[in-house]
């Protein structure tokens, strides 16, 4: 969000950043999304991005939807989410359902940060929300360089989501010998995915950075033969569009959502069905032929060639097609 | 409480029993036929010839008259008393009820007593030839087939509101709908609120008490607004939260 706000103030407008604390148990879910329906916003126009900003009144809300509550919807049977099938769970559902479907309703237009949580949208609540992507961060400093001996995951969290499992597991299967797996990162899974390395005997070959400073994730792209990058259902995937600006290709499954609406199988990277056979086996075909993964980097980074705040800031503040 | 001046003609509308309902509770009704004597805090007129409205607008309180500055459905439904269910949510309670994932109800051929439970689980819902059954239907943002004649007396657009269709294909129709998230979701949404627009009496009851000045707290006029169940667990909190900030100020 700290990016929007820039892009709103170097294109000439005066913008803030609201935040309200929110509490996540199913009990307490409703009380901050009322406390944004009684919080006077004085601005000219209000962008409203993930619940439970979007329940803000306003006279001129655009909504830019990054979020709704996963857990409350696609993402109920997960064991994150706290909602089961009794009768108090499924009665917030229906509730956040509806008051989602209300609140949304008074945005005077509606954009979605990828077709992903559009379809979402559409599915779940009946709206229709117009796709509106963005650059991810560091897209002013990511850069090519060479098609190296890593497969990097990017900097993302070692969360069950985005399952890091599939890079250390995926690893089993290399035959390319000289092939690392690095991993930039930090999660509730890191000492589970240490474990697994181990017992998988590629713990040599697996690097686990923890969170790394920007120069040196700019770097890992910048050097790596590819990103492996498969997460379930991801709304949005900014590790796919930080490998594109780096011209590497990206390995994904069929199952990774928003990733899936840039990678391209056999143009922009590699699509498989999850497993990590076949992911090892992707790892395998770029560490063969890196003139391969150049190309398909080369066509990463051209699709993302024209992402850029000046027309995600000119179409919520004045509308038109995203 | 807010007393409310009643001015009624001879002629009752059939509008206006409900539209006095919507005040009990929150303020005082008075019948009255001579205005000038009896200082009221707002008046509801039940049409715009009735006597003693010259007076009553005159008092500079306010002032709403039937069917002019308010409107209240004739045959209308309490929809506060339907909760609306999304295509998501009722495969879910499905889930939870072990019945079918794919479940088509025929509005008509049930019995009262179970009709809302099956209007709110069901995948699609048909209704042939049944305003009061298509309203209940579209109350609870239910999918729903019916013929046209029944829509339009309703006002529901095919398309829109509901997918028109009668005799055997409506079966057919319902269950493409049913099979389809997507376009469940948006029918059953624009029903709801065609409702909420037109038939819902509780809905025009708040209509009624802000054109009189009744308001509630802010707090629950935003519960309300968003059409949030009576017995709901947040209204619960709120009243919690209330009584803990009272019992913490007074005790200090």
């Amino acid at each position: 969000m700290d990016n929007l706000v820039a892009a709103f103030r170097a294109a000439g407008h005066q913008a803030e950043l609201v935040h309200l604390p929110v509490a996540w148990e199913p009990e307490r879910l409703f009380d901050s999304a009322l406390a944004w329906r009684l919080v006077p916003v004085d601005a000219d126009l209000v962008v409203a991005t993930n619940f439970p900003s979007y329940y803000v009144r306003h006279p001129r809300k655009v909504v830019w939807l990054f979020h709704q509550h996963r857990g409350a919807y696609d993402a109920a049977d997960s064991a994150w989410s706290g909602f089961g099938l009794d009768e108090a769970s499924l009665e917030t559902q229906r509730q956040i359902a509806d008051w989602d479907c209300r609140v949304l309703e008074e945005a005077e237009r509606i954009y979605a940060t990828s077709a992903t949580v559009a379809d979402r949208l559409l599915r779940y609540n009946g709206l229709t929300a117009t796709p509106l992507a963005h650059p991810p961060p560091l897209a002013d400093r990511l850069a090519t360089g060479p098609y190296g001996r890593t497969v990097f995951s990017g900097g993302t969290r070692l969360a069950a989501n985005k399952r890091p499992e599939l890079l250390v597991e995926a690893m089993g299967f290399v035959q390319a010998e000289d092939v690392r797996a690095v991993a930039a990162g930090d999660g509730p899974l890191r000492a589970e995915l240490e474990a697994t390395a181990r017992r998988a005997g590629v713990a040599g070959q697996v690097d686990f950075l923890g969170f790394v400073p920007d120069d040196e994730l700019v770097r890992r792209y910048a050097e790596a033969l590819a990103v492996l990058y498969a997460p379930f259902d991801e709304d949005y995937g900014y590790v796919t569009l930080q490998a594109f600006l780096a011209a590497k290709p990206v390995i994904t499954a069929k199952d990774s959502g928003g990733v899936l609406e840039w990678v391209e199988d056999g143009v922009t990277g590699l699509v498989t069905d999850g497993s990590p056979a076949e992911i090892g086996a992707a790892i395998d075909r770029l560490a063969a032929d890196t003139e391969l993964a150049r190309r398909m980097g080369e066509a990463g980074r051209e699709r993302v060639a024209g992402l850029s705040w000046d027309p995600v800031v000119s179409t919520l503040v004045g509308g038109g097609p995203a | 409480m807010k007393r409310v001046g009643l001015l009624m003609g001879l002629r009752r509308p059939p509008e206006w029993d409900g539209a006095v309902r919507a005040l009990e509770g929150f303020a005082g009704v008075h019948y009255v036929t001579d205005p000038r004597r009896e200082p009221m805090d707002a008046w509801l007129a039940s049409a715009p010839d009735v006597s003693g409205l010259r007076y009553a607008r005159a008092s500079g309180v306010p002032v709403a008259v039937l069917g002019e500055d308010v409107t209240f459905p004739v045959d209308g439904i309490d929809a506060s008393l339907r909760v609306p269910v999304t295509p998501f949510v009722r495969a879910r309670w499905r889930r939870a009820a072990d019945l079918p994932a794919h479940l088509i109800v025929d509005a008509s051929s049930l019995a009262g007593d179970v009709l809302p439970s099956a209007l709110a689980v069901a995948s699609a819902v048909i209704v042939r030839g049944d305003r009061a059954r298509l309203l209940e239907a579209m109350a609870w943002g239910a999918a729903c087939v019916t013929d046209v004649p029944t829509a339009d007396a309703l006002g529901a657009v095919p398309g829109t509101h509901v997918v028109a269709g009668s005799g055997h294909q409506a079966e057919g129709l319902a269950d493409e709908l049913a099979r389809d998230d997507s376009r469940a979701a948006c029918l059953g949404r624009a029903a709801r609120r065609l409702v909420e627009r037109r038939w819902d009496t509780a809905v025009a009851g708040r209509a009624v008490r802000r054109a009189l000045g009744i308001r509630r707290s802010p707090i629950d006029e935003a519960l309300d607004d968003l059409s949030t169940p009576a017995e709901a667990r947040i209204r619960a909190r709120v009243q919690e939260r209330v009584w803990e900030t009272l019992s913490c100020t007074l005790g200090s």
